[in-house]
Parts: structure tokens; C-alpha cells; sequence
């Protein structure tokens, strides 16, 4: 047996293996020959070498390129119901989509009720709670008073985060919605999640707290409300009843 | 509890693009344009494939695949080169050293094909049966490519050990 066969006998050397004849024959070549050990020994230092170098993280560029491309592909296809796939996750095909949809319509305006943009608005809100991957800056902590000053920090904002019985703060993360930075607030209610997004905007109209139009078939999917003040537009979304959604939604817009 | 493609996938970018990068060799814009591709195509793929177990080791196969397939096969330069005569005492201190710019540096001095077989093989620990597989190509074929790593290697002690040993005199 020579080196080469050796090293391919074992490898690789990570992995248990039966010792059979060839594998015995191969380690034992590999123990009497120097150059296979300080072969091994060159593989460890490269492999941890390069275990350090992969946990590099891809850019934030890189990262929403992908997000793009998927929900292309994702909008290409006939949207069908895969009985596998469950809760919020069964409505990423189409949200997706959706988002790719306003995207291509080109509407920018800001989310107004009755108006066609506003189903694809609201599904731009689910679209990043979807995809959550994307975003990088994050806090986590169930202290209010550090949310705000993350808040403050990040967007400029000194929004301070609900506050409601049975309520409980999870973190808070930057996040980008159709290119505007925002914040999503991530609470727990009961065991759901519940995703508050703030969306800086310059002027314009109050909203009172909505039920979103896309997501009022009440099929199962996750609710969306929305409103806005002069200063912030808003949304919650959760698979939490939209009646309680509602709820929180207007005990926050009274604050605001 | 099945996944979407998207939630799957999403967890592995850091990971291949990282392998995008040493296959590129460092090219920042190939690196991203060969992710996109191999996710873009992994979508439907994975779609019509009931049997993916193992999601990492699936796209880190579709990745080198898809590199494979945008890059001539027939593109070797140069032959392997032969085994370092004697490694660099001080080895340990490169290797410690060595960063994504050193070894994307290293790795532009191997052939395409070879990257491939030495990121599988090598940084990825692929099994050759494996690893031939998705490259389509014989283990004869892939043991020869393997043979690049003394280049690679080469590469790595010799490229830096003289900033190791720079380091060092400078006592940094």
C-alpha cells in the first residue's frame, strides 16, 4: 500500500470506521510512515485554519441578493398547498410572491386603506417577518428601556416598546423594508410570536390601526395590522387572533 | 416538521459563500454571482427532490456543480506541484495566521477543477466516492486533482511564511 491509497483508505480521518483488513493496513502504513503524519498533521492546521475562516459571515448585500432570487424563483411557479409544510411557513410562497409582485408594479406609495397597494404594503411587512435571516443588527433582551435606547440608537426613534399584560419583550433587530431600515420588536404572547415592525417615515396622514386587507380571509395565515402616525408606520403581525392583534394594535397607536 | 427551501437555505449562505470564495479565489463578484446561481437552480431542485437529508452537504455539492458547470473543465494551468521537500519549522504560526485573503491567494495558484476537489475533499471533508460523484468524475481523476493540495499548500507556507517571518523579526 503506498501513501496515496493510504490516505484515501481513511479518509476522512474524522469518521468512524469498521476496521476492516485495507483500513487496518492503511493506519498502520500511516503510523510507520512520516510523511503521511506530517501529511495529517498539515490537514489539521489547514482544516482549523479553515474553520475559522468559514465562519465568516457573507455580506449584507449578498445575503438580500439571495432573498431576491429566491422569491423570484419562488414567484415563477404555480403557488400550491404542500400539506407538509405548516403554520406561517405555508404562507411564504405566496407572500413572497406578493412581495415580488409590488415590487414589479413599482409602487412605492406609502400604505394607504382601499388603495391596491396596500395589500402588497402589508405583505411587504410579512415578507421581511419571513424572512428574519436577512437582518444582522439585532439586540436581544426583555428590558424596555434597552429596546428604546436601541431604537433611539438605530433609527432615531425613542419609541419605547409595548407594554401589555401577558406581553413578554423577546429582542429587537434592524430590518429593511423595500430598502427603508426599520426595527422589528419580536414579543411572545401565551407561546406565539409577535412581530411589531417600526418604519420611520417623513410626514403624512395618521392611520388608525387596520386589519390587513390581503390577510382578511381568515384561512389560517398570519395577521397583519397596520397604522401609522405622522412620524412611524407600523404593523403587527402574528398568528395570534387579529381580534387580539387589534387589541395591542390600538392600545399602541393611543400611546403614539 | 418540513422546511421551506428558504429557511433551509438561509442558514447555509455564510458557510458557501465562504466556499464560493476559495473556489473563485477570492473574487468578491463570482463569488456572490456563483451563490445566487446555485441557489437560484437549488430551488427547483430541491422542490423536486423528496430525498435531500442532509441540506448542507446537499448545496455544498449543487454549489460545486454549479461552479463546474459556468467554468471550463478544461482550464488547468500548470502541473501539480511537487510535495514541499520540508515543511517550514515555524508552520503552526502560518496556519495560525492564515486568513481568508492568504488562503484565497493560495488558492488561485490551482486549477479550477482542482479547487474544486481540494474544497470538497480537503475543507469539506468529503468522502472521494462522494466527491467524484458530484464533480462526474472517476476517484482516478479526482486523486489526480487532489494531488494540487502541494500546491496549495505551497502556496499557503510559502506565500506566507515570508510575512510570518516578517512578523516575527519585527517582533509584532
Amino acid at each position: 500500500m503506498d501513501c496515496y491509497e493510504a490516505r484515501a483508505g481513511v479518509w476522512p480521518p474524522e469518521r468512524p470506521r469498521l476496521a476492516n483488513r485495507d483500513v487496518t493496513r492503511a493506519r498502520d502504513h500511516i503510523a510507520e510512515c512520516p510523511g503521511c503524519r506530517e501529511y495529517f498533521e498539515q490537514d489539521r492546521m489547514l482544516l482549523d485554519a479553515y474553520d475559522r475562516i468559514r465562519r465568516g459571515k457573507a455580506p449584507r448585500r449578498v445575503r438580500e441578493r439571495v432573498f431576491d432570487v429566491l422569491a423570484r424563483e419562488r414567484a415563477g411557479l404555480a403557488i400550491t398547498t404542500d400539506s407538509a409544510v405548516t403554520g406561517w411557513k405555508r404562507w411564504a410562497p405566496s407572500l413572497a410572491a406578493a412581495a415580488v409582485a409590488f415590487v414589479a408594479l413599482g409602487t412605492t406609495a406609502i400604505l394607504t386603506n382601499r388603495d391596491p397597494a396596500q395589500i402588497s404594503g402589508d405583505a411587504m411587512f410579512v415578507e421581511d417577518y419571513v424572512r428574519r435571516a436577512v437582518g444582522a443588527d439585532h439586540i436581544e433582551t426583555s428590558d424596555p428601556g434597552e429596546v428604546k435606547r436601541f431604537l433611539t440608537r438605530e433609527l432615531g426613534v425613542p419609541l419605547a416598546p409595548l407594554r401589555h399584560a401577558g406581553l413578554e419583550l423577546e429582542r429587537a433587530e434592524i430590518c429593511l423594508l423595500e430598502g427603508r431600515r426599520g426595527a422589528m420588536i419580536v414579543y411572545k404572547r401565551e407561546g406565539e410570536i409577535i412581530s411589531h415592525y417600526v418604519v420611520p417615515r417623513a410626514g403624512g396622514d395618521d392611520r388608525a390601526p387596520a386589519l390587513g386587507e390581503s390577510l382578511q380571509a381568515g384561512d389560517g395565515g398570519p395577521s397583519v395590522i397596520t397604522w401609522a402616525s405622522a412620524s412611524l408606520e407600523q404593523a403587527l403581525v402574528s398568528d395570534v387572533p387579529s381580534r387580539e392583534l387589534m387589541e395591542l394594535a390600538r392600545t399602541a397607536a393611543a400611546v403614539d | 416538521m418540513s422546511r421551506t427551501f428558504e429557511e433551509l437555505a438561509t442558514r447555509e449562505i455564510d458557510g458557501l459563500y465562504q466556499g464560493a470564495l476559495f473556489l473563485t479565489a477570492g473574487d468578491e463578484d463570482d463569488a456572490e454571482n456563483l451563490l445566487l446561481d446555485t441557489l437560484g437552480r437549488s430551488f427547483n431542485r430541491f422542490r423536486a427532490s423528496q430525498d435531500v437529508e442532509d441540506i448542507s452537504r446537499w448545496l455544498e455539492g449543487r454549489l460545486v456543480s454549479t461552479f463546474l458547470e459556468t467554468h471550463p473543465r478544461d482550464a488547468r494551468a500548470g502541473r501539480p506541484a511537487a510535495p514541499l521537500e520540508r515543511i517550514p519549522t515555524h508552520s503552526h504560526e502560518i496556519f495560525a495566521g492564515l486568513d481568508a485573503p492568504g488562503l484565497h491567494m493560495a488558492a488561485a495558484a490551482v486549477p479550477w477543477a482542482a479547487r474544486a476537489a481540494l474544497w470538497l475533499v480537503l475543507l469539506r471533508r468529503w468522502p472521494y466516492a462522494d466527491a467524484s460523484d458530484v464533480m462526474g468524475v472517476d476517484e482516478g481523476v479526482l486523486k489526480d486533482l487532489l494531488r494540487y493540495r502541494h500546491t496549495l499548500m505551497g502556496a499557503i507556507l510559502g506565500g506566507l511564511s515570508g510575512k510570518a517571518g516578517a512578523r516575527r523579526a519585527s517582533g509584532a
